[in-house]
């Protein structure tokens, strides 16, 4: 090694080093990567690094270098953990090592530079944020679960209110007022939970039984008219409906869809439904309606709180229903997909495996 | 409704759910009893005339409402009363019991009440 060469190496603060040939003898190291290694650079150069670090021929490293030399191509391994300091002293830190190929005269890949770059601080930041917004995620699931009392309690005294004051139109529509509130803020908690169950790994729990999405679907969109004044749907069936699904699940992923096409859909022409049950792997429904969907919109149309994220033109809910709807299909291993143009309009497409159907 | 007046048990640990529920259950003309928790319940079942009805909550302190349930179920006095379970978590229920879901439709409870007095 030239005197200059040396002389620029040991300026380094970062770990780098030239690990040359299949032993990944070391040519050059930094001190900083002496430092990683728990030795002086005297005892380093010239030996192989799966002799100086004995560990690293049965980590990832000794695969990382190998596929560098393999395919000539450089590798960047992210947020490695490494422990540093002297025993009883341990700290760790993270390193990210980009693994470029050296080539010698002729153009072959005989060697392999890495760099190394500390990246404790940013580690350690992103799991600080993972860590509060899990605490967030799981306020949110027991302030909701929470709410559910209270809420009950409301709209039971409401309701008894109803049944005993039943021709009085001073308190009447009163009444009728806090009850559709709570009913709205009851689904708002509903989803709320469904998001953190969601979020925090616990999935979302299915029973499965023998279900006719035929009469499920038309059940739905009966009770979506019934809460969409002035919406209306024509239902087409094909073929057979049955398969095994979450019966509740389903028909909250079914009233989702079609409560997003009333919501957004244009009023002036019906929503057209269909079910295709003609494949006996799968039924395959579609929900489809005049309105248009701006193309920005549509990629992350599925995304959680996509209603608020964008303007908060309505409250009826938080952004939820379709990412639930989207959750619940995939549950069942199916897929929910979107298109939308100014000359078709909106349609939403789900595929959903029979997953066998025994009678 | 029968000739005498039929009793229910409402095991409910919100009191005023509990409180509602008896208004609206006395309004039927219904005898209405309540615990707040499943231990009370079992109490009250084994030293009271026995209910036509108990109207259950689930999750509820000191002891459960699928706890007392399977107290109940062990008990061949108190196996044969009917549980309609009030649960905001209907699949959490014990299989084959009816489930008004929470928040309650106070005309689906009286309607299902009805069933069994």
């Amino acid at each position: 090694m030239s005197a200059g060469c040396l002389s620029l190496l040991m300026q380094f603060t970062t770990p780098v080093c030239v690990l040359r040939g299949p032993a990944h003898m070391v040519e050059l190291a930094s001190p900083a990567c002496c430092e990683l290694w728990g030795c002086r650079m005297e005892d380093a150069v010239g030996r192989s690094l799966m002799e100086l670090r004995p560990q690293a021929a049965l980590s990832p490293y000794r695969e990382l270098l190998d596929g560098v030399l393999r395919t000539g191509e450089r590798v960047t391994d992210h947020a490695v953990p490494i422990e540093l300091g002297p025993e009883g002293q341990r700290r760790k830190v993270y390193f990210n090592f980009v693994y470029s190929p050296l080539r010698n005269e002729a153009g072959a890949v005989d060697g392999v530079l890495v760099n190394g770059f500390e990246v404790t601080d940013e580690v350690r930041a992103s799991e600080a944020l993972a860590q509060t917004v899990q605490y967030n995620e799981m306020f949110a699931g027991i302030l909701a679960h929470d709410l559910r009392s209270p809420l009950g309690a409301i709209s039971t005294a409401a309701q008894l209110v109803q049944m005993r004051r039943p021709d009085d139109e001073r308190i009447v529509p009163s009444v009728s007022r806090i009850l559709s509130s709570s009913a709205r803020m009851a689904r708002m908690i509903d989803q709320l939970l469904d998001f953190t169950r969601i979020r925090l790994g616990g999935g979302l729990r299915l029973q499965r039984n023998r279900v006719d999405l035929v009469e499920m679907l038309r059940g739905v969109i009966s009770e979506t008219e019934s809460a969409s004044p002035g919406w209306r749907a024509r239902v087409e069936t094909m073929g057979d409906g049955w398969g095994r699904w979450d019966p509740d699940r389903m028909a909250q992923a079914l009233s989702n869809l079609a409560g997003n096409a009333a919501q957004h859909g244009a009023k002036e022409a019906p929503a057209m439904v269909r079910l295709d049950g003609s494949d006996p792997e799968r039924v395959t429904l579609t929900f489809e309606n005049r309105g248009v969907i701006p193309t920005d919109l549509l990629p992350n149309l599925f995304d959680p709180f996509h209603a608020i994220q964008r303007v908060r033109s309505n409250a009826n809910g938080l952004g939820l229903g379709l990412f639930i709807a989207r959750e619940i299909v995939s549950a069942h291993g199916g897929e929910v997909d979107v298109a939308s143009a100014e000359e078709t309009g909106t349609r939403f497409t789900v595929v959903l495996p029979r997953a066998s159907a025994p009678a | 409704m029968g000739v005498s007046q039929p009793q229910i048990l409402i095991v409910e640990d919100d009191p005023e759910i509990r409180a509602s529920l008896r208004d609206a259950f006395e309004d039927q003309g219904y005898l209405v009893r309540c615990a707040e928790n499943g231990q009370v319940a079992l109490e009250s079942l084994r030293t009271h005339a026995r209910p036509s009805a108990v109207v259950l909550d689930l999750l509820m302190p000191v002891m459960t409402g699928n706890e007392l349930y399977s107290a109940m179920q062990a008990d061949p006095a108190l196996a044969g009363i009917p549980v309609i379970v009030s649960t905001s978590e209907p699949h959490r229920a014990p299989t084959g019991c009816p489930v008004v879901k929470k928040p309650i439709n106070l005309r689906a409870m009286l309607a299902t009440i009805e069933r069994f007095c």
